[in-house]
């Protein structure tokens, strides 16, 4: 159902690009932002290279919508092409700069202002999670975070990734395993 | 909670940074920033983008300026804390006319505390005939100030109109050493300036 509805939305939306690419475009950054910069921070594990790659995918996008025709629009799967872009400028800049590998900064998280005890257990318990999931493998990581982050179905996320479908099941599953090993002791 | 879940929740918890959105669409060219500025007329609004200066004029307050720019232009504009530095010498008139663009820059070569006539810009563009286009470009200038149109004037030695205002025009005028003598219902550049 809520897939239906992302799909849904995703349709709308590109319509109104290719309508008005201009007046559309920030209400198409502010529905994906989240989500593109929340991928991007998982991929790099820095928040400041994840903030620059995520707003560059925006800015390649509209490039690219600004060339194609009204029909490609219409055609975009937005979400997915989203991720596509984030997906190499993410490898492009690994390419240029070794990541750390060892902690994701997690200063700023939606929860990070929690007063109540229990909120500030869970935020803690999301960063363990997210610092367990920047530890894996970066195959693993890129499809447990497109699978989990938004519950893409795995066809898509192969398209995204460009690998079969097989692969990336294989990948989510593994990937999984090692986080159910890693996160058994905070008793999840 | 199964551990998906659990992954899920922790991974959608992670929010874009205050002003993302507003950062793409500067960066994308669908939106500049301003900030005040200091000028010969105090304190005036400066927008601009990667391109450079965009946008200066006078306004009542930051909301007037932003209606202004948004009218003129039809994009966002965005509060900064100031304009940068290497931006001053850089403007962005892309979406003038050839012509336009042509004045312009020959204005910014007119040096302060001197002027020109409409005509001598017409001249020095190719265009002798087209006095009154370039004094149609010139009320026109989107930056004012920075790129100096009030450094030209009529070919009597009168004033002549500005973006901004002629009684701004002669302010600025005398704020670089220019003197000048009333003329009928005006003001003409005086003899020795």
């Amino acid at each position: 159902m809520r897939e239906r509805n992302e799909q849904q939305r995703q349709r709308r939306l590109a319509a109104e690009l290719a309508r008005d690419c201009d007046a559309t475009f920030e209400r198409f950054v502010l529905a994906y932002q989240d989500r593109i910069y929340a991928f991007c921070v998982s991929l790099t594990k820095d928040r400041g290279t994840a903030q620059e790659i995520a707003q560059d995918v925006f800015v390649r996008a509209y490039a690219a919508l600004k060339t194609y025709d009204t029909q490609r629009i219409c055609e975009l799967s937005l979400r997915g092409w989203l991720y596509q872009i984030a997906l190499n400028l993410t490898k492009n800049s690994r390419r240029r700069k070794r990541f750390d590998l060892t902690a994701i900064d997690d200063a700023h998280d939606a929860v990070s202002d929690a007063k109540v005890a229990h909120e500030v257990e869970q935020a803690e318990l999301a960063r363990t999670i997210r610092a367990a999931v920047g530890r894996l493998p970066v195959p693993m990581r890129a499809a447990v975070v497109l699978r989990h982050l938004n519950d893409l179905p795995y066809d898509e996320i192969a398209r995204i990734t460009g690998q079969p479908e097989g692969t990336i099941k294989s990948n989510v599953h593994r990937g999984m395993a090692l986080l159910r090993k890693e996160l058994v002791h905070v008793n999840i | 909670m199964s551990i998906s879940d659990r992954v899920g929740r922790a991974l959608r918890a992670v929010r874009a940074p205050q002003g993302f959105a507003d950062c793409v669409l500067v960066q994308a060219g669908l939106a500049d920033r301003y900030a005040p500025i200091e000028s010969p007329l105090g304190k005036v609004f400066a927008a601009y983008n990667s391109r450079g200066i965009s946008y200066v004029t006078q306004a009542k307050n930051a909301k007037a300026f932003e209606r202004e720019f948004v009218g003129r232009f039809g994009r966002k504009v965005l509060a900064a804390p100031g304009v940068p530095a290497r931006l001053f010498k850089k403007f962005d008139l892309a979406h003038l006319s050839s012509f336009q663009r042509a004045v312009l820059l020959k204005t910014m070569q007119i040096p302060p505390g001197e002027v020109r006539p409409y005509g001598w810009i017409a001249a020095q563009i190719g265009s002798p005939k087209a006095v009154r286009a370039v004094g149609t470009a010139l009320a026109r200038n989107p930056v004012p100030l920075l790129i100096p149109c009030h450094r030209v004037v009529r070919g009597d030695g009168m004033i002549g109109d500005y973006a901004l205002g002629s009684a701004n025009k002669r302010r600025i005028l005398q704020s670089e050493g220019l003197r000048f003598q009333k003329a009928g219902p005006g003001w003409r550049i005086a003899a020795g300036t």
